[in-house]
């Protein structure tokens, strides 16, 4: 910051506590005649500001703004009834398409692997799926039976998965 | 708080909303005391705002608007534009705070800030489109009317030097001269530190009596 700048500031305190523009600048010779113009145009822009704002707008605007207020509110009203039963709606929605693309996928997997054999990348999907059948068969016979034709694959008896 | 620890110190939410109310139709070191607003009610002035609440709206608007009109009307020096504008402002101020985008610190800095991002706004698209001035009527040589069309030409001229300086030219000179804004007040308002604003306020002067200069010769 240059001197010049700190003294333009001085002065200008110094003008508000009530000096005038000469009083001022003489007590800074060697820069009077920068610091004149400068204080004169300080006290131009000074004397455009307003100081007293007409009470009419005053109340005008407070009346016009708590109007805005109002139809903000009732905007807000309107917005939240009507995401009461959209937004669940769309929750829904969305759930119900990820779990049908979910089971779409399954199904696909599934049927994908029901032809593989030992060694094939898909064939843990095959196996998994068996055992799962094998676990929620509730009926004892019935998962007997199950094993027993989960057995009789040539490819199990040599792996000996399943067999006894 | 003391005042003079208001003053200097960092204005936040909770300074405003505790700090003594000043008069601005007085020069910055005159200013009295007019009111104080109580601490406790921040929290409730931020939740007002979102809520919408005509009574913190109204008390925000009392508290905030001469001064944000004030401020556009020394920028822009047509009132009913300046009217238009300053109205706006709160407007955006309540578009803000519904969108959670509201002041988070100081209400009047963040006004300010919105009014002079409004007006520049607003000049911007002014001299995109110059409009052509109405010519005046020919004056008598009664010497009262003489002297006020001295004054006018005089204010013509100066309205017209000031708005060839930059918008931060402009913005500093009206918070330091319109509003009777500290240095301190100026750079935080302007996010600066307080030897710029000094610098800033040195260079925008020196740029608007050039200006007055030339228009005197025109």
């Amino acid at each position: 910051m240059s001197k010049l700048e700190q003294l333009l500031e001085d002065c200008l305190e110094s003008i508000e506590r009530g000096d005038t523009i000469e009083a001022v600048v003489l007590r800074y010779p060697r820069f009077a005649d920068e610091l004149r113009p400068l204080l004169e145009a300080a006290i131009s822009v000074k004397n455009k500001s307003l100081f007293e704002v007409p009470s009419v707008v005053v109340r005008r605007n407070r009346a016009k703004l708590l109007q805005q207020a109002a139809k903000m509110r009732e905007g807000r009203v309107k917005r939240d009834s009507w995401s009461i039963w959209f937004v669940p709606l769309r929750r829904a929605v969305v759930t119900l398409t990820v779990l049908a693309f979910v089971f779409a996928s399954g199904t696909n997997l599934v049927r994908a692997s029901a032809s593989t054999i030992p060694g094939d990348r898909l064939y843990p999907v095959k196996r998994t799926l068996e055992n799962v059948l094998v676990f929620v068969t509730v009926d004892s016979q019935k998962r007997e039976v199950l094993v027993e034709a989960l057995g009789n694959r040539p490819h199990l008896l040599e792996g000996g998965e399943l067999g006894g | 708080m003391s005042t003079q620890a208001l003053i200097y110190d960092r204005i936040s939410l909770s300074d405003i909303l505790n700090m003594k109310v000043y008069d601005y139709s007085l020069p910055y070191s005159a200013r009295e005391v007019a009111k104080t607003m109580p601490i406790d009610n921040e929290r409730r002035v931020l939740d007002g705002l979102q809520d919408l609440d005509p009574q913190v709206i109204g008390d925000i608007y009392d508290q905030y608007f001469s001064e944000v009109y004030r401020y556009v009307c020394y920028r822009i020096s047509d009132e009913t534009v300046a009217e238009d504008i300053a109205s706006e402002v709160f407007v955006r101020l309540l578009e803000a705070a519904q969108n959670h985008k509201g002041p988070q610190s100081s209400i009047k800095g963040w006004l300010i800030a919105t009014a002079s991002n409004a007006v520049n706004d607003h000049l911007r698209l002014l001299y995109r489109r110059p409009t052509e001035e109405l010519s005046d009527s020919l004056p008598d040589e009664n010497s009262s009317i003489t002297f006020e069309l001295d004054l006018r030409e005089q204010n013509r001229v100066l309205h017209s030097a000031y708005t060839q300086l930059t918008a931060e030219q402009q913005h500093v000179l009206a918070l330091r001269f319109g509003l009777g804004y500290s240095l301190e007040e100026t750079a935080t308002q302007l996010k600066k530190k307080v030897n710029a604003i000094k610098a800033l306020q040195f260079r925008a002067l020196a740029s608007l009596q050039r200006q007055i200069g030339e228009g005197n010769h025109e």
